[in-house]
């Protein structure tokens, strides 16, 4: 049995715990880098095929209505049950993509024949911001039906589709043995310098600020008013980086599987 | 028998549903001593003791997860008060368990979505990094969802409840901050995350590599007998997801009736500790799904829509004072 001095043998005096605690902090620290790490990779891989695509105008489809391609994203809404001005929140339930095939005349020239493909051949990458923006337009003589459907338990379901047609600009990317072909209804290189900005952001940030949040717990008088800050930010910054690093995860997932969600306001 | 028989069985028993609750009651008692000892007698700051804090850190939330599925105490208002002291013990809102737990993980489906603590939100080749990473990926992602839920929910009380826990939980390890700044982080605070993140952990120890598809191949159980009484049945994961409303001391005996005829027999482990070492310390890499096909003998269950519904309104009815 331990007694007392036993216990005390085993002590856990301050500097020890605060290698502990430092320790536990800077493995989270580098894990949330590190996962960053990993879809820069993924982006990385995606930027060799991204800087190769190819500007054109669909010519011709064989969609219905001269419809090249779509994507859509099946949702449904639920009614906001806080009470206050009417809302509906949308939550993704499949994103999916579909190429009916058609012609592309090529900016750089010559013509470029795309062959049918559904989902797991091709994804078509809609621009999330003008997506956002449609999807979140109420209609307003449909508000009031929507709400009641969203009210229920089976909810308000509806699909909120990009589509490529006769006439627009698209971006091809082609596919790749290992890979699918994409469609971008715009010039995709913006999405990628952005989502590798937010991802990069994440990763050097994450550790700057751990770095910063560690001189000062460290700093002397140990245990004194700036190393207290110094450990409250770093708690703090525990707490914070981790649905930071999940957020930047969600915002940089391809166009064609990304988040929509959104809500309708009455109003 | 059904819930309300089976309540006024237990009727008889003083303050508590059931007679083994004592044994949950104990779990945080000890649980707030080994806290209160460290914080206020400078000898008690050892590593025994920190590490026992820890690990019944770990049950305060196993007991968070019982409690949420059936109320540990006759009276609806002390249940309601209780959640708010477990709460404190793992710096989260118990009632989170609600949405992310009985109503999402129960059924790995969110309206269409994953789960918010589904195993393939952790991608590390090296499998010992999913097991440290994962809660920093699932516990945002379900308190997100929970956010979400909140705005859409029908539980009158549940934003209210959710709030009163979070402040106590928050606002008393908020004083002792201000008490003693150092001696509230490493023998507070600590212990807290420890338990609470591992309670996340047990989503991937419990259903990586398994098919979530099957009834009855989508858990894996740790079925030691010591392990299990200190759990409060835990270990028996595949029952306790299709017969959610079956009490936990009953899980042991429901097991060996309904789960071992049916499920692939490697997904009984005889031994938590050995396969943790087997699978992220003794192997590097991340195992191959099992192949799970054709192992599972019949259903016996109803829709998972309606085990949901069931779920649903259970706890609509527990959080109703």
């Amino acid at each position: 049995m331990i007694g007392l001095t036993g216990m005390l043998v085993l002590e856990l005096d301050g500097m020890t715990m605060a290698v502990i605690a430092l320790s536990l902090f800077w493995i989270h620290v580098l894990l949330i880098s590190g996962a960053g790490v990993m879809d820069l990779v993924e982006l990385g891989r995606l930027r060799r095929r991204v800087l190769a695509a190819r500007a054109g105008e669909v010519r011709s489809a064989r969609g219905p209505g001269g419809l090249l391609a779509r994507n859509w994203v099946e949702q449904l809404g639920r009614l906001d049950r806080r009470g206050g001005p009417r809302q509906i929140h949308f939550h993704d339930r499949a994103q999916h993509s579909e190429v009916f095939g058609g012609q592309v005349a090529l900016a750089e020239g010559g013509e470029l024949e795309l062959v049918p493909a559904s989902a797991g051949q091709a994804a078509v990458w809609p621009e999330l911001g003008e997506r956002a923006k449609r999807a979140g337009q109420v209609d307003a003589e449909r508000f009031g039906q929507a709400a009641v459907a969203a009210g229920k338990a089976k909810g308000f379901e509806r699909i909120v589709e990009t589509r490529i047609v006769v006439g627009d600009r698209v971006w091809v990317i082609d596919g790749e043995p290992a890979s699918r072909m994409i469609l971008a209804d715009h010039d995709p290189r913006a999405w990628l310098a952005r989502s590798i900005g937010l991802v990069l952001a994440l990763v050097i940030g994450n550790v700057l600020v751990a770095g910063l949040c560690t001189l000062l717990a460290l700093a002397s008088p140990h245990f004194g008013w700036v190393s207290m800050i110094g450990a409250a930010g770093a708690l703090g910054w525990f707490l914070a980086v981790q649905p930071l690093g999940v957020a930047v995860h969600d915002a940089v997932r391809s166009p064609d599987s990304a988040f929509l969600r959104g809500r309708w306001q009455d109003g | 028998m059904s819930s309300a028989a089976s309540e006024s069985a237990h009727a008889e028993t003083w303050l508590v549903r059931r007679r083994e609750e004592w044994r949950q009651v104990g779990i945080v008692a000890v649980y707030w001593s080994l806290l209160a000892a460290m914080f206020v007698w400078p000898p008690a700051r050892s590593v025994p003791v920190f590490a026992a804090a820890c690990y019944f850190s770990f049950l305060n939330s196993v007991v968070i997860h019982n409690h949420l599925h059936q109320g540990v105490f006759h009276s609806k208002r002390l249940n309601l008060i209780w959640r708010a002291v477990l709460s404190f013990g793992a710096l989260y809102p118990a009632s989170a368990n609600i949405p992310a737990h009985n109503l999402v993980h129960h059924h790995f489906d969110d309206d269409g979505q994953p789960d918010w603590a589904t195993p393939d939100c952790v991608r590390f080749r090296w499998n010992l990094l999913d097991l440290l990473h994962f809660p920093n990926v699932a516990g945002p992602q379900t308190f997100a969802g929970v956010q979400r839920w909140a705005l859409i929910s029908r539980h009158p009380n549940f934003v209210d409840q959710y709030r009163r826990e979070t402040a106590f939980a928050f606002g008393l390890t908020g004083v002792l901050f201000v008490i003693d700044f150092w001696t509230a982080l490493f023998f507070i605070v600590l212990p807290q995350l420890y338990g609470a993140r591992c309670i996340l952990r047990i989503n991937l120890i419990q259903h990586d590599r398994t098919d979530i598809r099957s009834e009855w191949n989508h858990s894996r159980n740790f079925v030691g007998r010591g392990f299990n009484w200190i759990m409060c049945n835990n270990g028996y994961h595949t029952i306790h997801h299709n017969r959610a409303g079956l009490h936990w001391s009953e899980l042991a005996e429901a097991h060996q009736r309904e789960v071992v005829p049916r499920q692939d027999p490697r997904l009984d482990e005889p031994s938590m500790v050995a396969y943790l070492l087997r699978t992220y310390v003794l192997h590097w890499l991340r195992p191959a799904r099992l192949d799970l096909s054709g192992a599972e003998a019949g259903s016996g269950l109803t829709s998972r829509e309606h085990r949901r519904a069931e779920a649903n309104d259970s706890a609509m009815a527990e959080s109703t004072a």
